[in-house]
């Protein structure tokens, strides 16, 4: 069922509705601090559920997101480079949205793209099964995310069919880490399945095609 | 060695833009006056082809053909079509109806479809944010089951932008053809 959102009169008013989330804790009871933190509560915000979040860091200005309608606000840029802030206070108000967008928002799927790569070190996503299969479900928009050809050429293969972390690895001849944070990315994007059962096709390695041709053409 | 690549779109959608950023040579434009300022406000439009072209190395050739955005010229499309390794479908955003624009334009490419040669570039999306990226992917889903095809926000005069889309549509057709040539027989 789809509940209606909330839409405080006042932005001001959001304080009453927001709530602390705590900090899931790691095997040894040290609570996640850094993007794995974000992470977890954003995958099980899927299926657009209205909510926003108020994160607060110990080393960066605070982020704000409106989930529903998909921005964010952060004085900070979000740019290609990984790094691990530290999140002191995470609070989420389920059920709701912004009473207005504010001034120059940005688009959430940067972010999210941005964590899904940064989190748990390109291990395994604490809500994901080791050794699952995964397919497409749908294209991210390339054109405004920035990625490596890598990346580009692993996300085609998951357009055709479903993979292991370590077979999309193998098959676009990188790193199980490199291809772990695609996965993770890309499922926190919600643009993910699980397939079930074994794969009808391995593709080969590929190597000098017209695509490794067109990105030294490109000086990629 | 030569790769055909074709550029559909409606009117406007910035086809010929979009070879004109990519090709290494000036475009080869056959454009005429268009008889549809009704529907699109340009001067000229493409009536029978855009032709240019990016060479990698000594022999090898990417033609990028721009077929024409008007519905009574659609029979250029069957001319190219066979030769075709992939399809940029070239949709503007702020269309009267941008989602059954694409959907009209997709359906004389069933063969490409299947071959999972095809990719979507949204322009002028800064001008109209909806619909989204996601309408688009869930329009092709429920008029194609099982297709799922890149769609990427573009700017058709933006050369990264134009070669990113390019490079998803070729890193797409190798990935199938690596797949269909080399399938594990159970």
């Amino acid at each position: 069922m789809v509940v209606p959102a909330i839409e405080p009169r006042e932005v001001s008013d959001l304080r009453d509705l927001l709530h602390i989330v705590p900090p899931p804790v790691r095997p040894g009871g040290i609570p996640l601090a850094g993007w794995e933190r974000l992470a977890v509560v954003l995958q099980t915000l899927q299926h657009e559920e209205p909510a926003v979040l108020a994160v607060e860091f110990l080393d960066r200005p605070p982020l704000s997101i409106d989930w529903s309608r998909g921005y964010f606000w952060w004085d900070v840029p979000v740019g290609t480079a990984a790094f691990a802030p530290r999140i002191s206070r995470l609070r989420m108000a389920r059920g709701v949205r912004l009473p207005h967008v504010l001034e120059d928002p940005n688009d959430i799927p940067q972010l999210v793209w941005l964590i899904g790569q940064s989190a748990f070190d390109g291990g395994t996503a604490w809500w994901a099964t080791a050794g699952a299969r995964y397919t497409l479900d749908r294209w991210p928009d390339l054109g405004s995310l920035p990625h490596s050809p890598e990346q580009m050429r692993m996300t085609a293969l998951l357009g055709t069919d479903a993979f292991t972390v370590a077979d999309l690895a193998a098959a676009a001849g990188v790193t199980e880490t490199e291809a772990q944070r695609l996965i993770t990315a890309l499922d926190l994007l919600g643009l993910l399945g699980v397939r079930e059962g074994e794969p009808l096709r391995r593709p080969r390695r590929a190597s000098g095609g017209l695509f490794a041709r067109l990105r030294t053409r490109f000086g990629d | 060695m030569e790769h055909v690549i074709l550029f559909a779109g409606p009117m406007g959608a910035g086809k010929s833009t979009a070879i004109a950023t990519l090709s290494d040579i000036e475009v080869v434009t056959t454009e005429a006056a268009n008889t549809e300022r009704h529907v699109v406000d340009k001067a000229t439009t493409t009536v029978a082809l855009d032709y240019g072209e990016i060479t990698i190395g000594d022999e090898e050739k990417v033609r990028l053909y721009g077929v024409p955005g008007q519905s009574r010229f659609d029979f250029m499309w069957t001319i190219l079509r066979e030769r075709a390794r992939g399809l940029v479908l070239l949709v503007n955003n702020d269309d009267v109806d941008p989602i059954a624009s694409m959907l009209e334009r997709l359906a004389p490419f069933e063969d490409l479809l299947r071959r999972r040669a095809v990719v979507i570039g949204v322009t002028r999306s800064d001008v109209a944010p909806r619909p989204s990226t996601a309408d688009y992917a869930a329009a092709v889903s429920a008029a194609h089951p099982g297709v799922v095809l890149p769609i990427l926000t573009v700017d058709a005069r933006d050369l990264t932008r134009m070669r990113t889309l390019l490079l998803t549509l070729v890193s797409l057709v190798e990935a199938a053809t690596e797949l269909e040539t080399d399938e594990v027989t159970a």
